[in-house]
């Protein structure tokens, strides 16, 4: 009697527990699903597209023959240029978070800031630089989506920095303070040097995220379908040029858009695997 | 001869010659002076509680006491170390030379490249074995590649590291073992020929053999260089210290050779910790 | 100055003066670190300042009323900002509701029942779902998911869930496959990832020795989860959550390829519809005078909105710190 209770009892948890985690298990099927799904989609759309045209001519006409090379140049350019401006204020403000003022409400309150920064909406990024770039140099410009991109990699590297330099042991830099020298010194030469592979992988994670940005760069730096490699005049980006291509009528430049995708989406992935991969290497 | 009591823990003082010097004239001259030193805390704590005592050049000087009795901290007045951390008031002298270093004016950087530093943990620097010692040399003096040459050797062999690394200067000084990277931080400390050496507790994280070793370099140096060291384990204490301060509460209990205060301490409270009944 | 000398009579260096050169330094690079932090709180304020200056016009010509206003009319020149933030809101609420129970099931699958084996690549393969560009969710959206929503899930679904009683009306409009709900799909498969990052980790705070004692007691892995598992980390999941849906609210490329673009109240979730990350996207290029004020001035409205629920989120988190 008291037994028949107790199975029952047990079979009814081990029901439960099997369809709990077959629940699990079909999440993460459906998680792996949807990545197949969309890694599938870009290969089968985008592989009849990549020639050698692609990356030797700019943007066509429908009709005519073409590529994305200037839209591939733009997004190198502009990411790269985002990237120098937002690496060294993003370490030196890093820095002075952890280094100098660590502990004071004030930089409690300047690492909130830039966590409010971290998670802004990217599109809310473009509005900014368009009223304050965009509108008093009349026109859409490199620069401009450099800024944009910028804005939004800068608080990704401070807070990266943050993070890696909170890892390295208080006594690495006193014992470079004990030998009497500069600050300045110490981190050059010993406290970061002891945590660059974790910026590293920061500043690879933030290239990753921000070369496949399209909101950002649309009132920004615009699109074109040209060759322009002034940085004060508009430059297409690929993930400009695949919104804008995308929305054609146009079958062949739908096409060269679903090859720009999986251009994009292969670089970043590849991007994302090698900044994982040298985390991995630092946490072994 | 006194009577020695034979302590409970196994403290022996068989190695050690019991020579104890009566004349104060056999002495050393001061090369620290600390006059009613006392430390506070960000939160209020007083750590160190009017402090007087001296360090003696080319002389070892250990600090025993249970922890949180403060000799970490009076260690890290001497260089000044706790002002890379906010809120901490010290009040009181310490003269080097006869001179205060505790003044505001006090060229920080300068005074650190004086008084070497080494720590509980090894803190080898990211950088080859050879670029550890020669960063502190470079910082101050402007050498030909062959005179450095000559000054990293010379500190390598100084601490008895040369034979182990000479083969192997441009590797990383992360690849040694604890014991290597600890004696390449003394060497790293004593190779911009610094006037005070300061070990905070440097074997408690070593294996017993590298423990040895560095003891035996202590014992060497000291004959050179004027040497504060913090340690838990008081056989190392015996073995390497001329004098001993033995710390409690944030006071000086007792400050006498170090003889003296392991077989013959006039304070119950030194006899107690010294022969194992706390701490 | 007195250079001194050494014992050879060779003139040694001043420390003093190398001293004194290492202290303008220090100075200098104090000064370049504080001036980078103070940058970035200065953005912020730049940011909510330029914002604010732009959007006045809309504030001074609607007063307040801008934000439930359901018109938005470049024509007649009224706008009004509850039809896109009532779509960025529902769109994300939806999202949320898919993604998090998916999120909880792959890191449930990730910490307790997946082979050692297999965690990594697994992991990392989540991982690379949040490194997809949001323009490829957009364009796979559009093309893949849409043509499917239009010939066989809304059919499905105006035809089950359409005819229970309240709820129905949700789901009766004509439909052609773009619309609020199909963004609400591509955005949960978006955030998904985020989600399952977080929770996973903080699933792996909970100590071995808890979870042990717990199999121990002879409960199922389910048990575990349920009992000790969300009970232990549950401030730290919903943090994760607060962040997922942060992004939600802000996601622009993935949802302006198949929302609609319909700046109208709608009575169903499956018409085509906008978000304000969408209707600003879509206009913007085009507008000026007050719709472009207006624009802006949805995009300040955004910005509140992902700030309120960030700070949700770090204070619930915050608050796991000190547990």
């Amino acid at each position: 009697m008291e037994t028949a209770v107790r199975s029952s009892i047990m079979n009814r948890r081990y029901r439960r527990n099997r369809i709990m985690m077959a629940l699990a298990i079909f999440s993460s099927a459906l998680g792996l699903f949807f990545l197949a799904v969309i890694l599938a989609t870009l290969v089968f759309r985008g592989i009849d597209a990549i020639n050698l045209d692609v990356f030797t001519m700019s943007i066509p006409a429908q009709g005519s023959r073409g590529g994305l090379v200037n839209a591939m140049y733009g997004t190198v350019v502009i990411t790269g240029l985002a990237m120098l401006i937002a690496t060294p204020l993003g370490i030196l403000a890093g820095t002075y978070l952890v280094e100098f003022a660590n502990g004071s409400t004030l930089a409690e309150a300047a690492k909130f800031i830039n966590d409010v920064l971290l998670s802004a909406p990217s599109i809310v990024i473009g509005v900014f630089i368009y009223g304050a770039v965009v509108v008093p140099m009349h026109g859409n410009s490199a620069i401009a989506g450099a800024l944009a991109l910028a804005l939004i990699a800068l608080p990704v590297v401070n807070r990266t920095t943050q993070d890696m330099l909170k890892l390295v042991p208080n006594a690495l830099r006193e014992a470079t303070a004990a030998l009497g020298a500069p600050r300045w010194m110490s981190m050059t030469m010993v406290i970061y040097r002891s945590a660059w592979t974790g910026i590293l992988t920061g500043i690879l994670l933030a290239v990753a995220r921000i070369s496949g940005e399209t909101a950002p760069l649309l009132f920004t730096a615009g699109y074109s379908k040209f060759w322009n490699t002034g940085l004060t005049g508009p430059m297409a980006s690929l993930p400009v040029a695949i919104n804008t291509l995308a929305a054609d009528p146009g079958p062949d430049l739908k096409r060269l858009a679903w090859g720009g995708a999986l251009i994009i989406t292969v670089a970043i992935l590849a991007l994302n695997i090698l900044a994982r991969s040298l985390a991995g290497r630092r946490s072994s | 001869m006194p009577d020695t009591e034979t302590p409970t823990h196994g403290f022996s003082l068989q190695a050690q010659a019991p020579t104890f010097v009566q004349d104060a004239a056999a002495d050393r001259p001061v090369k620290v002076e600390v006059k009613n030193l006392r430390f506070r805390y960000q939160n209020g704590h007083e750590v160190l509680k009017g402090i007087d005592m001296v360090l003696r050049d080319k002389t070892v000087t250990a600090f025993i006491g249970p922890s949180g009795c403060g000799k970490s901290t009076l260690l890290r007045v001497f260089n000044r170390m706790y002002d890379l951390y906010p809120g901490q008031q010290v009040s009181g002298e310490v003269l080097l030379d006869g001179r205060n270093i505790l003044g505001k004016t006090e060229d920080l950087n300068r005074l650190r490249s004086k008084i070497g530093m080494v720590f509980q943990k090894p803190t080898p620097f990211p950088m080859s074995i050879y670029e550890n010692i020669a960063f502190g040399i470079r910082l101050y003096e402007k050498l030909s590649k062959s005179e450095m040459n000559d000054r990293v050797e010379q500190a390598l062999r100084e601490t008895a590291l040369w034979d182990e690394v000479k083969d192997k200067l441009q590797q990383s000084g992360l690849g040694l073992s604890g014991g290597q990277q600890q004696r390449l931080c003394i060497a790293r400390a004593v190779a911009v020929k610094p006037e005070v050496l300061l070990l905070d507790e440097p074997a408690s994280a070593l294996d017993p053999i590298s423990t040895a070793k560095v003891e035996d370099l202590i014992i060497k140096l000291g004959q050179d260089y004027c040497i504060a060291i913090v340690t838990h384990n008081m056989q190392q204490a015996a073995r390497t210290s001329l004098y001993t301060a033995f710390m409690y509460l944030g006071e000086l209990v007792e400050f006498d050779r170090t003889e003296a205060i392991f077989t013959a301490p006039k304070q119950q409270k030194t006899n107690d910790y010294v022969t194992g009944r706390f701490g | 100055m007195t250079a001194s000398t050494d014992f050879a009579g060779r003139a040694v260096p001043d420390s003093a003066a190398i001293s004194r050169r290492f202290r303008r330094q220090d100075r200098l690079f104090f000064l370049l670190t504080l001036g980078s932090a103070t940058l970035v709180v200065a953005l912020l304020l730049a940011i909510l300042v330029v914002l604010a200056i732009e959007a006045w016009p809309t504030f001074s010509t609607f007063g307040l009323s801008f934000l439930w206003g359901t018109t938005w009319s470049a024509p007649r020149d009224i706008y009004g900002a509850l039809p896109a933030v009532l779509g960025t809101l529902i769109s994300s609420l939806i999202a949320m509701l898919i993604a998090v129970p998916l999120s909880v099931g792959i890191a449930v699958f990730l910490t307790e029942l997946c082979p050692a084996r297999l965690r990594r690549p697994l992991g990392t393969a989540i991982e690379l779902l949040a490194g997809v560009p949001s323009i490829i969710y957009g364009i796979v959206g559009l093309f893949v998911l849409v043509p499917l929503m239009q010939s066989t899930i809304l059919p499905v679904l105006m035809a089950t869930v359409g005819q229970l009683p309240l709820i129905g009306r949700l789901f009766q409009a004509p439909a052609p496959g773009i619309g609020l709900l199909t963004a609400s799909f591509v955005l949960s498969v978006m955030i998904l990832p985020f989600i399952t990052a977080i929770t996973r980790d903080v699933f792996n705070t909970v100590p071995v020795m808890l979870r042990e004692s717990a199999y121990g007691m002879g409960m199922t892995t389910w048990e575990v989860v349920r009992h000790i598992i969300i009970p232990y980390t549950r401030l730290g999941m919903v943090g994760g959550i607060m962040l997922g849906l942060g992004r939600a609210l802000g996601e622009t490329m993935a949802v302006t390829f198949v929302v609609g673009s319909v700046t109208r109240l709608q009575t169903s979730i499956i018409s085509p519809s906008t978000t304000i990350s969408a209707q600003i996207a879509n206009s913007f290029g085009d507008a000026d005078g007050l719709q472009l004020s207006s624009l802006i001035a949805l995009g300040l409205i955004l910005f509140v909105l992902s700030f309120c629920v960030l700070a949700l989120a770090k204070w619930l988190i915050g608050r796991t710190d000190s547990f």
